[in-house]
Parts: structure tokens; sequence; C-alpha cells
């Protein structure tokens, strides 16, 4: 371990005030959307109950404090915390857009491909990523022009598996928890103390979000926080560990994307991958035409509850994590 | 069962990633040496093509063997029932 005592002391109090500032403002804002009219069904309940849509934006609003209090605490590194905030403001802002106003399906990752532009900006990448067992790879021209979509990719990947009560805020905080262990590791304060307050951020909204939710993240928070795990990963250095740890969502994704064969949003698509039983249980649509997405491809064995593929999820997240975490000891092979 | 198939899926996903770049980052320099063209801007191009060709390839690999798991597992679950899922 190579953060010397003040920094994990910073680190912690950041982690900290992510927590308490998006536990505390989950609530009010909830209740706000809801008196707005601003509300999502839930789908996979027999009751169809209504949820405030939206409330991501307390996980932004956490995020944005703790960065001025890391930005305090590790003066150094101001511009770092400067891209992640602005990745994540961009990413929010293009949500909040999609949410009051739906964007097609083509346009929202290109927009969100914008959120890179900080991280470009101010520098903050280094365009030798690490690759397992062949080292730092030369991508000077390449890089710059790849980050936008690493960015895009990242955010919609995120945003693909916001489906069940919690799947995406516990699914995520697990995966911040391994990429803040690694950049620990690595000897990283500034991007540790952002990788721990999105996991403390993203802790706080599962408690609201979890089985049965409360609030819903709405696209707004899910592109946000995908957005700012990506530029956490080119930040940190560490783009292959974050893939791999992201296996889960990048399966979703892929396997949407190839079984509809183009750019799709949920409400675009007809066939429903997953269709709710008169007892409560979910199972897999036997429709060719649905796509094959990673809750059905769980429900292919048979029906199960909303809470149970929850925790099946988190437990192959867990499995990624662990393994990206393995990923970062790998050496060079020569 | 269930979670152990997905998990072998998710531990495949991750090991193929981790292994592929490294096949092919490797495949790709064998194949096409610095020395192959005096102009290094036109190695690395083919290289980028040669790579995006190899990870296409790799991914159809991929959902082929994700298919091959959903209908086989789909199958196996409405067997001997009266209506379909």
């Amino acid at each position: 371990m190579v953060l010397d005592f003040y920094s994990s002391a910073a680190i912690l109090i950041v982690s900290v005030v992510a927590f308490l500032a998006t536990y505390a403002t989950i609530p009010m804002f909830a209740s706000w959307l809801k008196r707005r009219g601003m509300f999502g069904i839930d789908v996979h309940k027999l009751d169809r109950p209504k949820i405030p849509e939206m409330c991501g934006i307390s996980v932004i609003l956490g995020l944005c404090v703790a960065g001025l209090v890391s930005a305090g605490l590790l003066a150094d590194h101001f511009r770092e915390i400067a891209a992640f905030l602005g990745t994540l403001l961009i990413a929010g802002t293009i949500g909040a857009i999609d949410d009051l106003r739906p964007l097609s399906s083509k346009l929202k990752p290109v927009l969100t491909g914008l959120a890179a532009v900080p991280i470009l900006l101010l520098g903050t990448y280094d365009p030798h990523p690490f690759l397992p067992l062949v080292g730092a790879a030369r991508l000077t021209i390449l890089y710059p022009l790849l980050l936008p979509i690493a960015i895009a990719v990242s955010a919609n990947a995120v945003n693909m598996l916001d489906v069940f009560n919690g799947s995406m805020s516990g699914t995520l905080t697990i995966v911040s928890l391994a990429l803040a262990l690694v950049l620990a590791l690595s000897g990283n304060p500034t991007a540790t103390s952002l990788a721990l307050a999105l996991a403390g951020s993203l802790l706080a909204f599962y408690l609201f979000n979890r089985y049965p939710a409360r609030v819903f993240w709405g696209d707004t928070g899910t592109l946000a926080v995908g957005a700012a795990v990506g530029a956490l990963s080119v930040i940190g250095r560490i783009e292959v560990v974050t893939i791999v740890a992201l296996a889960p969502y990048i399966m979703n994704a892929f396997y949407g994307l190839a079984s509809i064969g183009k750019l799709y949003e949920r409400r675009e698509v007809k066939s429903r991958p997953v269709r709710l039983r008169k007892d409560g249980a979910l199972e897999a649509a036997a429709d060719k035409n649905a796509p094959v997405t990673i809750a059905r491809l769980i429900l292919a064995e048979g029906p199960m509850r909303e809470q149970q593929i929850v925790h099946l999820l988190m437990m192959l997240t867990a499995l990624s994590s662990v393994l990206a975490i393995l990923t970062f000891f790998i050496p060079e092979v020569r | 069962m269930r979670a152990a198939a997905l998990a072998g899926l998710v531990v495949f996903v991750c090991l193929s990633m981790i292994f592929g770049t490294f096949v092919i980052v490797r495949f790709v320099m064998f194949i096409l040496p610095s020395s192959l063209t005096p102009l290094i801007m036109v190695t690395d191009v083919l290289r980028v093509i040669v790579a995006v060709v190899l990870a296409y390839v790799y991914l159809r690999v991929w959902k082929m063997i994700t298919d091959w798991y959903f209908w086989r597992s789909v199958r196996s679950s409405t067997r001997g029932k009266d209506e379909p899922l």
C-alpha cells in the first residue's frame, strides 16, 4: 500500500461526505420530483407502483460535494478532480435532457461521448494504457479518438443494466470498491478518493433503490455514474481493470445490441426480454425477436423473483471485480 | 446450476478479454512487424485493422456460445410443459 496516513484519512472523509450528502438529499429530491409528477412505473410489480424518477441527481450532487472536499484536501490534483466532475456533469445533463424529452437511440450515445471533452481539454489521460501481459501500449493518436467512444460505451452500458430494483446501484457499488482498491494499490490518492466517493454515493442510493424501490435513477443518474466510471478508469490508468470489472455490463450491452442488430432504446423494443407472471415472479420471454439481455439469460433456466435476480447479478459482478483486481497483478510477459 | 453456468460465462468473458488482448497484440506484431513497410503510420493502420477483425471474430464466437446456452436452457426449462414460456 503506497498511500500515506494523510491521504488515507482524506480519502475516508471524502467517501463519508459523498455518502451523507447523497443520503440526505434523496428524500428531498424524491418528494419534490413526485410533487411535480415526475415518476416512473415499476413494471416488474403486480400493483405497478409509481416511483419518483430522476433521483440520480442526488448522486451527482453528492459526488460534486465530495469532489470539492477532495480538491480541498488533495490540492495538488485539481485537474483530475475537475475532469471527473466535468464528465459527470455533462453526462448528467444529457441524461436529464433524455428524461425530460427522450433522445433517439443514435443521438444519445453521440451526445454522451461529449462527456469526454473535459478529460481531453485538461489532458488528464495517458495514451499508454497498461495491457495485461503486454505492458504499456503506444496509442498516441488513437487514444484521444477512442476516449469519447469509451465514455459513451461505459455510460450507456451502465444505463442498460438499470432494469431491476437495485440492480445498477448494487452492482456498481461493488465495481467502485474494486476500482478503489486497485487505485489505492497503485498509489493514486486522488483517483482512489473519487472511486470511494462514488462507492459511498452509490451505497447511499442503493439503500433507497433496492427492492422494493422507493426511488428511480432516471437516465440523469445512470448516464452520469456510467460516464464517471469511464472517467475514473482513464484518470487512474486502469482501463483494462475497469473493463474486466464491468464484464456483466458489457455482456448485457453486447448481447442486447447483437440480438437486435442495431442501437436501440428500451421503449422502442416491442418484444420485452422479460415477462411478469401472475405470481409476481419474472420469466424469460420466448419471443425470438426479444433482445437476449443478461436478465433474460439469467431467467432462461426458469422463473425467479426480482430480488433473486439482483442478488445473482451482484454475485456475478463480485466475481468479475475479483478477476479485475487479479488483472492488476498480471505482469508483463517479454 | 444456473449460478455456476453464469459464473462460468463471466469467467470466460473476463479471461478472454485479458488473454485475447495478449493474443491479438502478439499475433498482429508477428504478422505485421515494424520492418514490413517503411512508413510506421501504414503499419500502425494495418495493425489496427487486423486487431479489429480479430476482435470481431472473437465477439462472434462469444455470441454463438451465449446463444447456444440461452436456447438450450430455454428448451430444457420448458420441456414437459403444456404451454411454452
